[in-house]
């Protein structure tokens, strides 16, 4: 990993075209500017692994197999007090 | 700034079988982004998430309102301005339910803090990480037992 240091207005590009900029600073927050040709997409890494095994451990592989259980807890839920 | 997000929402049935998406992917699901929002009547306020891409891939959600009384969630302004606006009212906001099957027993539970917001109008949605207080935790986490 390349590690570089920029002030705030300060910025670093990438290739020719890709320009990411540091617009401000706080004490949990960056927060970045980028100038890129329109076919490079940028997203967010979601950082948090916690997230991650939580929604894997959601995840429904075969929801025909829970076909009705929604409608169960529903009413379950409307009978609580 | 920041936006407090509270009960006096529109209800869900707003994207109700329409498609969001999640622009920076669901966490752990980075190639699925599009999903439909299927919930018939009977359901509410339950809804199931079903992955466009991947036929296979669902999610079962609760309306966090209606799971949790007094529910409020604080959300940074830049992320609400990124989903396409900072009115509550365009919000609908639900917890993703783990379903557990056991001894014939199912169980529901929820993860309070990292809720799916998303906006009504656009359509664009996110799932965020907020800090919630022990107690609120534990009360957002209750199981519903079938």
């Amino acid at each position: 990993m390349l590690v570089l240091s920029r002030k705030v207005g300060e910025a670093i590009k990438l290739a020719d075209d890709i320009e990411i900029t540091v617009l401000a600073v706080d004490n949990l927050r960056v927060r970045l500017g980028i100038r890129a040709p329109r076919h490079i997409d940028v997203r967010r890494i979601m950082p948090d692994a916690q997230v991650v095994e939580a929604n894997r451990e959601a995840a429904v592989a075969d929801p025909a197999l829970n076909n009705g259980i929604l409608s169960k807890a529903a009413s379950a839920k409307n009978q609580q007090p | 700034m920041h936006s407090n997000l509270s009960e006096d929402q529109i209800p869900a049935e707003a994207i109700r079988d329409k498609i969001i998406e999640f622009r920076d992917g669901l966490p752990g699901f980075p190639t699925s982004r599009k999903f439909v929002m299927a919930q018939r009547p009977e359901e509410k306020p339950f809804v199931w998430m079903h992955s466009v891409s991947d036929p296979g891939l669902a999610f079962a959600l609760v309306d966090a309102y209606a799971w949790t009384k007094d529910f409020m969630l604080e959300v940074d302004d830049a992320e609400l301005q990124e989903l396409g606006s900072l009115d509550p009212m365009d919000y609908a906001v639900y917890f993703i339910l783990r379903i557990q099957k056991k001894n014939n027993r199912t169980t529901l539970q929820a993860k309070p803090n990292a809720p799916v917001l998303v906006n009504i109008r656009t359509r664009q949605a996110r799932q965020v990480v907020v800090t919630v207080d022990a107690s609120q935790e534990k009360a957002e986490a209750l199981c519903l037992q079938l």
